[in-house]
């Protein structure tokens, strides 16, 4: 794989995006708006339950990042950029790469700005290490935009793939939901440390490594048209 | 569906594809650009086949579409320097490129602002990046003003002196006397190859 080519195409989506500022405005907002509405709607008493919290956290990243990583794609295909970057000599794996990691760069920013106002609207009793939590945090979101990535480049040709994308993707991401919530449960209510967790952070690596492969190698069939 | 459809293309040659629409003419340029793949038969580009070796091939492709594939939200100079730093291109050949194609002087405005005759030359700067030895064009002039024609006639003819071989899909009797030879599809079949003047008179017997 060419990393060159990898980060050129990152590098202009960052760049589109910088201009148009669609996707990464929307996800802000969305995800900031829904941490406060569940804060007051919910109250605080029924965050503070062993689960609740990372649970909700999780909800808003799946939602905020189904919103912005099919956009990705979805933009090329319609701006007729995608036959040009298959034209090139890249390999659908670059282009898929190269998409994954502006994905992550995007839903990256999300996180820094989403996971501060968590902290603050849910008035969480912290025990853990918060460093720690959001690199668990980080870890998952790379493990969900290569999954989300994928699914989004098979859904590319299907005429109700917005409606597509959720519904493929939401049983893919159980087993990284229910790690990453387990492994954030037990940082921020529990008090555990990296030791503690690297049960759950073994197997989100291997999840994250079996899922690329399985990205990179179906990403040719996927892009062919 | 393209049937028996058999050409080959030489140095510096310009190959016409004439048909009606729907004949097969932008599906035979997808897959010579590998952007479709053939159920059958073979397509060799400089000797390179396109399905068992495709970035090979690719990398000796350049291809203009109907659609100018450029990023709206970026700049003319940023939309070229994406795509040759895919090719792994100098940033002189943006800069020359631009002055070729007369939009040097709008390097830096974004392309969501251009005419359509602009961004058909800055689509066309694109293609030539790599210095492909051979260029796909879908109906190259579609957007241009007379000038606009003249100066795609004079460029076309310079990279025909260069040896760059081009595949030219088109409605346009002007474009279709610019080639050196061609065929005519239709219903994705060959019905007549030859010297443009007469594939232009099998062109129009049809329409009448």
């Amino acid at each position: 794989m060419k990393r060159q080519a990898v980060l050129w195409i990152a590098r202009k989506d960052l760049l589109v995006e910088f201009r148009s500022r669609h996707t990464l405005s929307f996800m802000l907002l969305f995800s900031t708006l829904s941490v406060v509405f569940f804060a007051r709607i919910a109250g605080t008493y029924v965050l503070t339950a062993p689960g609740i919290a990372p649970g909700y956290l999780w909800l808003v990243f799946l939602f905020t990042g189904m919103l912005g990583t099919g956009r990705a794609f979805l933009r090329e295909k319609e701006g007729g950029t995608l036959d040009a970057l298959r034209s090139m000599p890249v390999s659908a794996a670059e282009i898929l790469a190269g998409k994954a990691v502006y994905n992550f760069l995007l839903l990256f920013g999300v996180q820094c700005v989403a996971f501060p106002v968590f902290l603050v609207f849910m008035e969480l009793p912290v025990k853990g290490s918060l460093l720690l939590a959001f690199g668990v945090l980080t870890l998952s979101n790379l493990s969900f935009v290569v999954i989300s990535s994928a699914v989004a480049t098979l859904v590319l040709g299907a005429r109700a793939r917005e409606v597509l994308l959720p519904v493929l993707l939401m049983p893919l991401l159980f087993p990284l939901l229910v790690l990453s919530v387990s492994a954030l449960n037990r940082v921020l209510t529990g008090g555990a440390g990296l030791m503690d967790i690297a049960g759950e952070l073994r197997l989100l690596v291997a999840y994250t490594g079996v899922s690329s492969v399985i990205a990179l190698l179906t990403s040719e069939a996927a892009l062919q048209e | 569906m393209l049937r028996e459809v058999s050409f080959s293309v030489g140095r510096g040659e310009r190959f016409a594809l004439l048909g009606p629409n729907g004949a097969g003419k932008s599906t035979l340029l997808r897959i010579v650009a590998g952007l479709l793949r053939q159920d059958s038969g073979v397509v060799r580009v400089d000797g390179v086949d396109v399905l068992e070796e495709p970035l090979k091939a690719k990398r000796r492709i350049g291809m203009v579409a109907h659609e100018p594939w450029l990023y709206p939200e970026l700049t003319a100079e940023e939309n070229l320097r994406f795509y040759a730093g895919i090719y792994g291109v100098g940033e002189e050949r943006v800069r020359e490129l631009l002055e070729e194609v007369g939009l040097l002087n709008h390097a830096r405005r974004q392309v969501a602002g251009f005419s359509r005759g602009m961004k058909q030359r800055l689509s066309i700067a694109r293609a030539l990046l790599h210095e492909p030895r051979v260029l796909l064009l879908d109906e190259p002039s579609s957007g241009l003003d007379a000038a606009g024609r003249a100066w795609l006639r004079s460029q076309l003819e310079e990279l025909s002196r260069r040896g760059t071989a081009m595949l030219i899909a088109t409605h346009h009797p002007g474009e279709a006397m610019m080639c050196t030879s061609g065929i005519v599809l239709e219903a994705g079949r060959v019905v007549a190859s030859g010297a443009p003047e007469s594939l232009l008179e099998v062109v129009e017997g049809e329409g009448r």
